[in-house]
C-alpha cells in the first residue's frame, strides 16, 4: 500500500505503535465497572437533595392545610357569623315579599 | 454463540480493540475503557450482531467506531478548532512525550488520521479502512492521499525545526 516516500509517514507510524507497547492494557474485569458507579457520588448527592426537597415541600404544606383545618372560631367571630346570618336571612325574606307570586 | 464470540475478540483482539478505541477517543483511557466496555457488551447481549461479510476484527472495529461517536454525542464532546490547531513541537524531547502522536495527528482532519491510523497502524487495506469508516472506498481515497499530504508536510517541518535548532 505505501510508496517509497511514504516513508516518513510510515516512520511515524512505527514510532508510535512502538511507543504504544507501554500503554498497559485493561482486563475485561477492570471493564465491568459500571460507568454509573465511577461517577456514582455525584448522582447519589443528586438524587439525595431531589428527595429532600419533595420532602421537606410536603411536610410544608401538609402543616398549612392542618393548620387550617383546626382553625377554631372564638365566641365573637361565632356571634358576627350569626349576625351575619341572621341578616341575610331577613334580606331574603323581604326581597321573597316583593316578588309576584308564580314566578 | 455471543458470549463465544466475546471470548474470541478478548483472546485475539482485545489489545487492538482497545488501542483503536483509545485513538477513537483521543487518547484518554477512563473512556476508551467506557466504549470498550459498552462494545463488548452489545456483542454479549446480541445488539451488535456478526454477520461475517467482513473479517471479525474489520466487523469489531467498525462497532467500536459508531460506540466512539455515540459516546461523543451523548457527552457533547467537542474541541474547539483553535485548540486543536494551536500545537508546537519545540523540540526533538517531545518525541518522547506521550501526547506527542495524538497533537501531531490532531492537525489532520478526523476522517483523515482515521483512515491514516487503520492503514499505517492497525495494517488495515485502504477497502477495509473504508468499511470500518463507513465510506466508500472512493472517500476513503481522498482522506488517505489529503491526509498522507498533510502529515508528510508537518512531519517535514518538524524535521527542519530540528535541524536548526541542532545546527
Amino acid at each position: 500500500m505505501s510508496k517509497p516516500n511514504d516513508q516518513l509517514i510510515k516512520d511515524f507510524f512505527d514510532q508510535m505503535k512502538e511507543h504504544d507497547q507501554k500503554v498497559e492494557m485493561p482486563t475485561i474485569e477492570n471493564l465491568s465497572t459500571p460507568k454509573k458507579n465511577r461517577k456514582g457520588k455525584y448522582y447519589f448527592l443528586s438524587v439525595a437533595a431531589v428527595i429532600t426537597v419533595i420532602i421537606c415541600a410536603f411536610l410544608v404544606l401538609n402543616n398549612t392545610f392542618e393548620s387550617k383545618e383546626k382553625k377554631v372560631l372564638s365566641n365573637t367571630e361565632i356571634d358576627d357569623l350569626e349576625q351575619e346570618i341572621e341578616s341575610i336571612m331577613s334580606w331574603s325574606s323581604a326581597t321573597n315579599d316583593l316578588i309576584p307570586k308564580g314566578y | 454463540m455471543s458470549k463465544e464470540l466475546l471470548e474470541e475478540i478478548y483472546a485475539n483482539h482485545h489489545r487492538d480493540a482497545y488501542l483503536w478505541s483509545r485513538q477513537c477517543m483521543s487518547n484518554s483511557e477512563e473512556e476508551a475503557k467506557d466504549v470498550l466496555q459498552s462494545v463488548y457488551l452489545k456483542v454479549l447481549t446480541g445488539k451488535a450482531k456478526f454477520s461475517g461479510k467482513s473479517s471479525l476484527k474489520t466487523w469489531l472495529f467498525s462497532v467500536i467506531k459508531y460506540t466512539a461517536l455515540d459516546y461523543f454525542r451523548r457527552n457533547k464532546k467537542v474541541e474547539s478548532l483553535e485548540m486543536v490547531h494551536n500545537v508546537t513541537v519545540n523540540d526533538n524531547e517531545s518525541h518522547l512525550d506521550i501526547d506527542y502522536y495524538a497533537n501531531t495527528l490532531k492537525q489532520l482532519t478526523d476522517k483523515q488520521t482515521q483512515v491514516l491510523l487503520l492503514v499505517f497502524y492497525h495494517d488495515y487495506t485502504l477497502e477495509a479502512a473504508a468499511e470500518v469508516m463507513g465510506v466508500s472506498i472512493g472517500t476513503a481515497r481522498t482522506h488517505y492521499d489529503r491526509g498522507k499530504k498533510k502529515l508528510r508536510k508537518i512531519l517535514e517541518q518538524e524535521k527542519q525545526a530540528v535541524y536548526v535548532k541542532t545546527k
